[in-house]
């Protein structure tokens, strides 16, 4: 039996296929990335002495990971809402300004450690998201929250 | 010799100039963010009041803080409670939740760096 020489168009096909087959695929990609970056959190203890929003040493301790974490080229272009949370002791009032002092204080903290300010958002919700909303004064509601928010998110 | 030395005092003079408008030229160097907390609060962003190391300045700050919110009294004095309708007074102050989203609880210990970022980042 004796081949044919192939055809010079179906050749050009062939080679050109999996350039075809990459263009097609690449939205599909790009698609799925985005739908994969979702806002994200993390939940963290950040110690405070009572009635006051300076960073404690063993607070930094905490946070230095924190800041190494928000400048991986990972999370490159993400925005960050660094939220303080408190428990329900005391006046509502004192603890919401305490809440949004302190994580006014981190995102101080994050921003002498390079990350850049313009990226993070800093807010205070006393004790208004307990954890534990059957006793909001227990010590597990005094954290720390923060998202991570995606492009565009 | 003299025209020398006055030459060079004349080419100081217009470098440091030059270095002057530059710097008036510049960006504003960034404010803290407590210092913009405060600044919003009516209270002057003192070394004192911004580091909160000084309990004095510490408590005026947080008064005029706490003054300052849109809430109305009874619910800023409300004592070892909360307000019936939480999601009301985060509405009023503006307060952006991220219901729904994932979050990893990494409290009670001191997480690696490795650990937030996997937690944080697209999957």
């Amino acid at each position: 039996m004796r081949l044919r020489p192939a055809d010079p168009r179906r050749r050009a096909l062939l080679i050109g296929a999996p350039a075809l087959l990459a263009a097609c695929q690449a939205p599909n990609e790009q698609a799925a990335r985005i739908a994969q970056m979702t806002t994200r959190g993390v939940v963290l203890t950040v110690n405070f002495d009572l009635n006051s929003y300076a960073i404690r040493p063993d607070a930094a301790e905490a946070l230095e990971p924190l800041a190494e974490a928000l400048r991986d080229p990972v999370l490159e272009g993400f925005t960050f809402d660094i939220n303080g949370h408190t428990d329900a002791t005391g006046r509502l009032g004192r603890n919401m300004a305490l809440s949004e002092l302190r994580a006014a204080s981190v995102v101080d903290f994050l921003a002498a450690r390079g990350v850049p300010r313009t990226r993070m958002r800093a807010q205070g919700f006393g004790p208004l998201q307990p954890l534990t909303p059957a006793n909001p004064r227990a010590a597990i509601n005094r954290r720390v929250e923060v998202f991570a928010v995606p492009p565009g998110g | 010799m003299a025209l020398g030395s006055f030459a060079l005092v004349a080419m100081i003079a217009a470098a440091t100039g030059e270095a002057r408008a530059q710097a008036a030229r510049a960006e504003p160097a960034e404010e803290s963010a407590v210092a913009a907390v405060l600044r919003r609060a009516g209270v002057a962003p003192t070394r004192a009041a911004v580091e909160g190391r000084d309990p004095k300045a510490r408590a005026e700050a947080l008064d005029a803080l706490e003054r300052s919110y849109p809430l109305p009294r009874t619910v800023l004095d409300l004592e070892n409670r909360l307000p019936p309708d939480p999601n009301r007074v985060m509405d009023q102050l503006g307060l952006v939740r991220r219901l729904g989203a994932p979050v990893t609880d990494l409290s009670g210990s001191i997480p690696t760096a490795r650990q937030i970022t996997d937690a944080l980042a697209p999957r």
